[in-house]
This record gives C-alpha cells, structure tokens and sequence, in this order.
C-alpha cells in the first residue's frame, strides 16, 4: 500500500473551493452562491489509487475536474509536483497538461462522432507536438490501440462502429497517449455492462502496473471503488466527510454517512445479512446547504450540536479522518 | 386453461378437501404444471387413500393448495425487427412463468433482449420495425396471442403496469407528476375526477412525495422514481414490471426505491418481474432469476441456488466478473473476464449462441443449439455441458 512521503507526492490539494454564482429566485438563501466543491484537501502519491465516492450532485466530478483546471477553481491550491496550478502561467500549465488527464464517464459523449478514431488518438500527439511526423504519429497510435486490446486497423472507424466499452477503451488510448503521470477516471466504468466492466477495470489496473499511473477514480459504485482503489474518501454536498484506507473504510467506517452507504449496497451474499439502516430524504442542494453538519437531516444518529456547529475533518487514526461530531 | 388449483384468496385459510374422485388424473393436467409430477400428488392421493375416512382428510389438500398459481405465463415469445439487414431476431421464443407475490430478475447484458421481451407484454414494440412473430401470454384464464397487440393495451396499467429505467425520459414533461397519474387513474377506473385527485395524493403520500403539482424536472432522480412507481401502482395491477428501476440512481436512492418495492409488494401481493443487470440488486429482491443471452434464456432457477452453483459458464462468468463488497481481501485480484462481446444481432453465431466466448466449449456448441433443460429441482440450463 502507498504511504505519500514527501517526495512522492505528486498531488496536493488544499482547501479548494469551487463555487458558483446562482441568479434567480431559486433561494430563499441571501448568499446566492451554489457551493459544489466547498474545502477539499487531500494528496495522492505516485502510482497510487484514491477514490472519490459520493451522491449525485455532492461534487465529486467538479472536484475531478477543477484540479486538472478544467473548471477554473475559486479558491484553494492544487499542488502538483509543487506547482500551484491555478497560478501557473498558461505556457507552463499547457506543458504540463501531458502529464494530467482525464477519462469521462459516457463513451458516447467523449469521443467527437465526426472524427475518425486515428484523428481523435493522434491528437494528443498533434497538440503538444510529441511526435516527429505522420509515420511517428501512425505507428504511435497503432501502439496505443494494442495497448487498450484493440487492433490498430480500427484506427480507420468512427466511435459509432464501437460498442461502450470499446469506445472507453479508445478514451483510455487517449488518455494514456503521453504517458501521464496522473489520471482523473471521473465514473469510467458505470455506464457499461458488468462484463465489460471488468475488461475495463483490469485494463486501468495492467496500466497502473506498467506506467505506474495515478488515479483519482470517482465513482458511486462502492464495489468497484473496494476492488480498485489504495485509499477512499467520501464526500457529501462539497467536503470530504471521511477518508481512510480501503481495508479501514470498508471494515470500519465511522462516519454514519460511509455507514449508510456500505449498508446500501446490494451484495450476493445480502439475503443473509441483518437488517440495513435506510437514509430517508434525498440530498439536499448545494445552493442551500443545511446549517452544522450537512448530514444531520438525514443522520440516524443526530444530535443537537450537529445542526448548530460544523464538524471538521479530524484523524482519529493514522490516516483515517472524519468529520463527525459524535464519532471522533 | 382450466385452473386445477383452487385459487388461494387470502393467506391462512385452506379450502375445503375435495373428495379423491374430484382430483384430476396426471395426464389431463395442462403440460405446463408448476410442480413435477412425481412426488406430490402421487403421495397425496396414496395418503388419502388410507385416510379419507378420517378429518385429517384434509391433509392432502393442504400440500396441494400451498403451492401458488403462475399470475403470468409466457410461451415461446418470439420477437423481430426488420432492418437493411435482414430480419432480425431479438427475443427467440422465450417462456416463463410469474407466481403470484414473488419478484421474478430477468438478468442479462445489454443487447440480450430482456427489455424487448417485457415492452411485448404490454404491445409497447414499435411496428414497423417490430414484429411479434410468435407466443402467447396467459394471464390468469385469459389466453391472449402476442401477436396482438389491441388485446395486450387492455391489460397495459390495468393488469400489468411498468416502470422504466430513466424517469426522466418517461415521465412526460410538460404535465405535473399528479395530472399525469389522474391520467392513468381516470382511464382505467370509473372515478370521478375528485376522487382520482384524492386516491392520486394518497399514492404520492405513501412514496413520500408530498405535493402532486410538481413537474418532473423539479424532482431528483429518485423522486421522479417513486412517481413512476405511484402511477404504475394507481390501478392496482397485478403485475409490476419493472426495467432496470434503480441503475441511474445512486446507491442509497437505490435502497430506498428497492425498500419501497418490497414493502408495496408486501402490502398488495403484487408480482414483479424485475429486469436488471446488476446481480447484487437482483440477490437482494428476486426468488428466481432467469439469465438471458442473446434473445434466449440460458439458465433459470432460485435465486440462491443460482448464483451458489451456476450452471451455465455465461452466468458463471457473470458472476466472477463482480468485485464483490468484502471486508478483507488481497489487493487487486485480476477480475475474470469473460472475453468477447455480445453478438449483434446480424452476426448470430450458429449453435449455441453463447459458444464463441464460452471458456468450455466444444464442438458440439457451435453446430447443434442447447434446449432449456431442468437439471436440478427447478433449476433449468440450456447447455452441452450438462446434458448426457
């Protein structure tokens, strides 16, 4: 398992915030804003899996993209190699976008319908000019296709001839095209079959074997995050509530939030399990956040400090952090 | 079809014993029967022999009458599509049977025909291109072609409602979440306009949705879920179909969705043909499971013996290609991946569908097609490697 000492942290996060102005008349709240990614820190070290799980909505995906600067950041510092991203010139960011990418969600969105599959591999290749040449560039993406279990005459098609988890093959191709050191998966695998899932998984895995990728790999799917990931942190409604080892959390949650949401999954072995603890409610919006804890409404376990004071993210542990009033 | 069963009206009352000369003989019961025709009846009609005589003669009917009646009976369901490519088989004469309060997981990938195999229930396939070359569908004593698609829209939220994958897309947008479940309510049932509205805000109570003017895009996905649920339930139906209901919601909004199905199942005795692809869902809430393949049921059996001891390498690989939730495991074991893809449709292969990815093939599979066969008790597999 990874330790982040100090020269192999590749990524530091700190306090980040993202936040967007709401106009209109859907508040009754004075401040107007819709807080998505509200404080979030964390490190990811070289080679190393962290996984990012959470609602729909509770900005998971925002953080994701606000630190490969795809979304501009409000405020905060996203440390990468000790550069501060939002502060880099746009020469120097641009330089080290070879080295950050990000593989979407929907196979059918990512990949332009109008260019054939060797234009879209080849771009990379093309934009930060890594390639000497059309040959250089051919043979490269011929090698890419290989990689990802794809033959290189594919590289004639349009992503329309593909299926799912082909075309997530062909946005891992891309992704990986310039060797990054660190790759965003933003929910790579929910919205393809079960079987084709674990061709996908096991490719992201060969790869972190031979390149020694990181991964920030955000997804809802508790199974996979278990199978996939070094550490986890979960999130609700834009800060971190817990984040732990992946043996640890799933063992030994302390946040009744991470509690629920392991009680929630379905599993085969499930018929025989105890009764689960449901969360009633749905998830707030992020435009009107509950005063406290964001998740007294709906906690099981709340009591009359959680609604008045915000609890922050202590370590009760080595490296095991939560935000609860009541369980740290 | 006659019904040899005397139908069982409310739990914990036994009807009557009829008399031995009053049980059908084994050979004119329908081909069909939900039990083999060893064992039960044999026994029960040596019992009453020795018996009949005495007030225990009741006894025997009692192993009859526990064993509940198919609610919903497909056989051979046969559906196509006309395509530049040819005629297109989806669904490949499929049959099965739905009992009574039981939840019944069609699982399979996309691609397998399961969704296409339920719309036909309810004639929601577009013809042209579709067509339903073939089956019928037996709904309690009424026997209806598949073919025909007027009778089929007479049970469609009277008798058998549905509920489908995204709500967003089937809830109509420009009408509020009440008008659209008066809609169903005035259609089907004789109601006057207050009461619908009335019956209408207890449905929406009872998935604890509290205002009816709402439209669908003010609500959450799991919102717009229980509303979906709310009108498929308005009517009463028998059966609730239910098509991948929680796949685009989050894991909590999922436990809760799947809550709520079992407690109105509980409360109404509603059957529910779930379809699904994720196996945890389907363990959770299903009695049996059938597994589909390319338009064909591969494997069909109980829940738990399915997926204990699978028979067929497709659900076997299934099965192993789920990272399963445990609490401690070695690090990133290599998932088992079942090679290949689906087929298109256009590009069937021969024999057993299955047999170009299956890790144990032989040359039998890719010439002669597997028939569904019961290999253990009401466990059935249509696979070479199981047959002599």
């Amino acid at each position: 398992m990874a330790t982040a000492s100090a020269n192999r942290v590749l990524l530091h996060v700190r306090d980040l915030k993202k936040h967007f102005p709401v106009k209109g008349n859907l508040l009754n709240r004075s401040s107007g804003t819709l807080r998505a990614v509200d404080g979030v820190s964390f490190t990811l070290a070289k080679g190393e899996t962290l996984g990012l799980v959470g609602e729909s909505g509770c900005g998971k995906s925002t953080t994701g993209r606000a630190v490969l600067q795809l979304i501009r950041p409000t405020s905060g510092q996203v440390l990468y190699k000790g550069k501060d991203l939002p502060r880099l010139p746009a020469k120097e960011m641009r330089r080290l976008r070879r080295e950050m990418q990000i593989i979407f969600q929907d196979p059918y969105a990512s990949l332009n319908p109008r260019m054939r599959i060797g234009s879209i591999l080849e771009e990379p290749f093309v934009i930060h000019r890594a390639a000497s040449g059309k040959r250089e560039r051919a043979d490269r993406v011929a090698g890419l296709l290989c990689q990802v279990g794809l033959s290189p005459d594919h590289a004639r098609r349009y992503p329309h001839e593909f299926s799912g988890g082909q075309r997530q093959r062909i946005g891992i191709a891309r992704a990986i095209a310039l060797n990054p050191q660190l790759i965003i998966a933003d929910e790579p695998v929910s919205s393809l079959d079960v079987s084709v899932r674990a061709q996908v998984i096991n490719l992201l895995a060969d790869l972190q074997d031979a390149l020694g990728i990181a991964y920030l790999f955000i997804s809802h799917d508790m199974g996979v995050v278990e199978h996939f990931c070094d550490r986890v942190a979960v999130m609700y409604l834009g800060k971190f509530v817990e984040v732990a080892d992946r043996d640890t959390l799933y063992a030994a949650p302390r946040h009744p939030y991470t509690e629920a949401l392991l009680a929630a999954v379905p599993t085969l072995e499930s018929g025989r399990r105890a009764r689960k603890v449901f969360i009633s409610g749905d998830i707030p919006s992020a435009a009107a956040p509950p005063p406290g804890c964001a998740f007294h409404p709906r906690c099981p376990i709340r009591e009359k400090i959680c609604g008045e004071k915000e609890p922050e993210l202590k370590e009760t542990e080595a490296g095991h952090f939560a935000a609860c009033h009541l369980r740290t | 079809m006659p019904r040899y069963l005397p139908a069982i009206k409310s739990r914990g009352r036994l009807p009557a014993a009829p008399a031995v000369g009053h049980l059908p003989p084994l050979s004119l019961q329908p081909a069909g029967f939900p039990w083999r025709r060893t064992g039960v009846i044999d026994e029960a009609q040596q019992d009453t022999q020795t018996r009949s005589a005495q007030p225990g003669g009741r006894r025997f009917c009692v192993t009859l009458a526990i064993m509940p009646a198919a609610e919903l009976e497909v056989e051979n369901l046969k559906v196509t599509f006309s395509t530049p490519d040819g005629e297109l088989t989806a669904v490949n004469g499929i049959g099965y049977r739905l009992f009574r309060g039981e939840t019944l997981a069609i699982v399979g990938e996309s691609g397998c025909g399961k969704s296409v195999g339920a719309m036909a229930l309810l004639g929601l396939i577009p013809r042209p291109p579709g067509k339903i070359a073939g089956g019928e569908i037996r709904l309690g004593s009424r026997a209806i072609p598949a073919a025909s698609v007027r009778e089929l829209r007479t049970l469609r939220g009277k008798e058998i409602a549905m509920i489908f994958q995204d709500p967003m897309t089937s809830l109509n947008p420009v009408f509020t979440i009440g008008e659209q479940i008066m809609e169903t309510i005035l259609r089907h049932t004789p109601l006057s306009r207050r009461r619908a509205r009335e019956k209408t805000a207890d449905l929406l109570r009872r998935v604890e949705i509290d205002r009816l003017s709402v439209y669908p895009h003010q609500l959450s996905g799991g919102m717009r879920q229980r509303a979906m649920i709310a009108m498929a339930l308005s009517c009463n139906p028998r059966i609730l179909i239910a098509d991948e209901p929680t796949t685009a919601l989050y894991v909590l909004i999922q436990a809760q969705i799947l809550g709520l199905l079992n407690e109105l199942k509980r409360e109404t005795d509603l059957s529910v043909i779930l379809i699904s692809h994720d196996l945890g869902v389907v363990a959770e809430v299903a009695q049996r499971v059938l597994v589909m393949y390319a338009g064909e049921i591969v494997e069909s059996g109980p829940v738990q013996d399915l997926f204990a001891s699978p028979l067929h390498p497709y659900t076997e690989g299934l099965l192993n290609s789920l990272p399963r939730l445990a609490a401690t495991r070695k690090r990133r074991q290599r998932l088992t991946e079942i090679k290949g893809s689906v087929p298109s449709l256009n590009e069937m292969p021969g024999g057993c569908p299955f047999h170009p990815r299956c890790p144990s093939v032989m040359e039998r599979c890719k010439t002669q097609k597997p028939a569904l066969l019961e290999i253990r008790p009401r466990h059935q597999t249509a696979c070479w490697l199981h047959e002599a």
